[in-house]
């Protein structure tokens, strides 16, 4: 098991457990102030719990929302501090990262671009190959454009290393793709957590004339009605096939998150 | 360690690098007056100067140096990479006190040398802090004092004025009270108006009367007023009038003395910064690490 968290109450946090296998990757989701920077503290070893118990196991790397780094420190100085501090330093993957993402080697850190310091960041977390890997909003600071490469990259060394990866974001279009498991926080509590392909599973929407009931099995998550038309997003354990004139659909991802956290608003 | 050592001297390079030059210059200046000027009765401007010297170093090391040690990790939210590795806080925080106590008491023996008048006449109650190992002490104690505010307010300015009160407020107490007691007076009886005869160099402790039981009394009210109240005194009861001191030749053992007394009190507060750290920060990353 690469992380157990069992009851755990902290400030916004209330009562949540869950377990993520190991080399398993996580997407954490919620609204701001729904407590994922607490949780993923948490994980870090940062705060302790006021109840219940959270456990990682092996050594774990937490890379924060604002990649605090220190203003003197060039990139070069970044990785030997790396390599000073840690009982296992690969730095030729941390160059790499670095060259990688054309990130000045020589330039102090606080005359850096916000991508940039968040690339060191990613550099020295990734070069003291941890086990778990906890990153809050790790591409709050990116351009765009090189989001989807720097994924990509990120999933491609947690996948060769066989790493426990939790990222928090509230970017929901990100998701798609990324984690293969969902833990969702609303107001400090956890309100969705699986597999993500169990979770689509699990999960249908309703469309059909304006009614006040759903016409299938399942617990409504969110309705909308139109003046011409009502959806309903259900959880069922299995989706059944509903009669003419309402036609069912499967969620995506991103409409699975939104509804929840609509609901939980 | 070689690890934090790296790091120490890294991040504080140029603050150990300016200490250290604006310490030789200040320490050769003291050591020039010294040998240039011949001891006379009144203290020269040199001589405050040495004082200002010797009383300011280990406060302002506690405060340039400690209280911003901590402190400033928290204010750029750097403790987050700083504890976030394989070191512990605990061990983070003893390979910057290892380097930078080194330091610092490397520096305070230029700073011990000279007291800017005496010339080789050191031997003096007058210059009880012109010596290595007291300014050892002090600049220790003011290390510490810094690194525990540090630890505690987590806010650098805040922590720097807390350790200037602090060191202060411990030397005051210490020169003022605690100094002249390291070991129990030597007593000169005379009688009440006479000369007394002294041992030289002494520091005098306390002054004052004794009945004929050899009780300390005080100053009768009634004798105040009189210019010369030394009849008033004896028709009052006194017998004698004493004078308690500490000899010169006490002084290197009292010196040394002042470098335990500072240097456990900084023992004491850089444990107290330890505990801070620990209790604040764990479990550390590899604290949790489950056995297999």
């Amino acid at each position: 098991m690469g992380i157990h968290v069992e009851g755990v109450s902290k400030w916004v946090l209330r009562d949540c457990s869950f377990e993520l296998p190991s080399g398993s990757v996580t997407a954490l989701v919620g609204a701001n102030g729904a407590g994922k920077t607490t949780l993923l503290s948490l994980l870090a070893g940062l705060l302790s719990a006021d109840s219940g118990q959270v456990r990682a196991d092996g050594r774990v790397a937490f890379v924060a929302q604002d990649k605090p780094l220190y203003k003197h420190f060039t990139a070069t100085d970044a990785l030997s501090f790396g390599k000073h501090t840690n009982k296992v330093w690969d730095q030729e993957r941390a160059v790499g990262w670095l060259s990688r993402f054309g990130v000045p080697l020589k330039r102090a850190s606080g005359r850096l671009s916000g991508g940039q310091r968040a690339h060191i960041s990613f550099a020295v977390a990734l070069g003291s190959r941890p086990d778990v890997l906890l990153l809050d909003e790790p591409l709050s600071e990116l351009d765009p454009l090189v989001r989807k490469e720097v994924t990509a990259a990120l999933l491609g060394f947690v996948a060769d290393e066989g790493t426990t990866l939790v990222l928090s974001t509230h970017v929901v279009s990100e998701l798609s793709g990324v984690a293969d498991r969902l833990l969702l926080l609303a107001q400090g509590e956890l309100l969705v957590s699986g597999e993500v392909d169990d979770l689509l599973g699990s999960h249908v929407s309703y469309v059909g004339p304006v009614s006040t009931a759903a016409p299938g099995p399942g617990d409504v998550v969110l309705a909308r009605h139109t003046a011409a038309q009502s959806q309903f997003l259900v959880r069922t354990p299995s989706p059944v096939s509903v009669a003419e004139p309402w036609v069912s659909r499967p969620v995506s991802l991103e409409d699975l998150v939104l509804a929840h956290l609509e609901v939980a608003e | 360690m070689r690890g934090l050592l790296w790091l120490t001297w890294r991040q504080h390079r140029w603050v150990l690098c300016s200490t250290a030059v604006v310490v030789l210059l200040a320490s050769w200046l003291l050591i020039e007056l010294d040998l240039a000027n011949t001891p006379g009765d009144a203290v020269p401007l040199s001589g405050f100067y040495a004082q200002l010297v010797q009383t300011a170093f280990g406060g302002l090391v506690g405060m340039f140096w400690g209280a911003p040690l901590v402190a400033r990790e928290f204010e750029e939210r750097t403790y987050l990479v700083a504890w976030g590795q394989d070191v512990s806080p605990e061990r983070w925080l003893a390979g910057k006190v290892a380097l930078l106590g080194l330091v610092a008491v490397l520096l305070a023996v230029p700073i011990g040398l000279g007291d800017g008048y005496r010339g080789h006449q050191d031997v003096s109650w007058d210059v009880f802090e012109v010596s290595p190992l007291v300014q050892a002490g002090y600049v220790l104690f003011g290390l510490a004092a810094g690194v525990l505010m540090s630890a505690l307010v987590r806010h650098t300015l805040t922590s720097m004025g807390l350790t200037l009160a602090l060191y202060v407020a411990v030397r005051m107490v210490m020169s003022l009270g605690a100094r002249d007691h390291y070991l129990p007076t030597e007593r000169v009886l005379s009688e009440v108006g006479e000369a007394r005869q002294l041992p030289e160099g002494v520091q005098i402790v306390e002054t004052g009367y004794l009945d004929g039981d050899g009780h300390v009394m005080g100053m009768p009210s009634e004798c105040t007023a009189f210019v010369n109240p030394q009849n008033c005194i004896r028709t009052h009861g006194g017998a004698h009038s004493f004078v308690d001191f500490q000899p010169i030749d006490r002084l290197p053992g009292f010196q040394v003395a002042e470098f335990f007394a500072f240097t456990a009190f900084a023992a004491g507060l850089f444990f107290l910064a330890f505990l801070r750290l620990r209790r604040g920060w764990r479990p550390s990353r590899s604290h949790r690490r489950i056995a297999a």
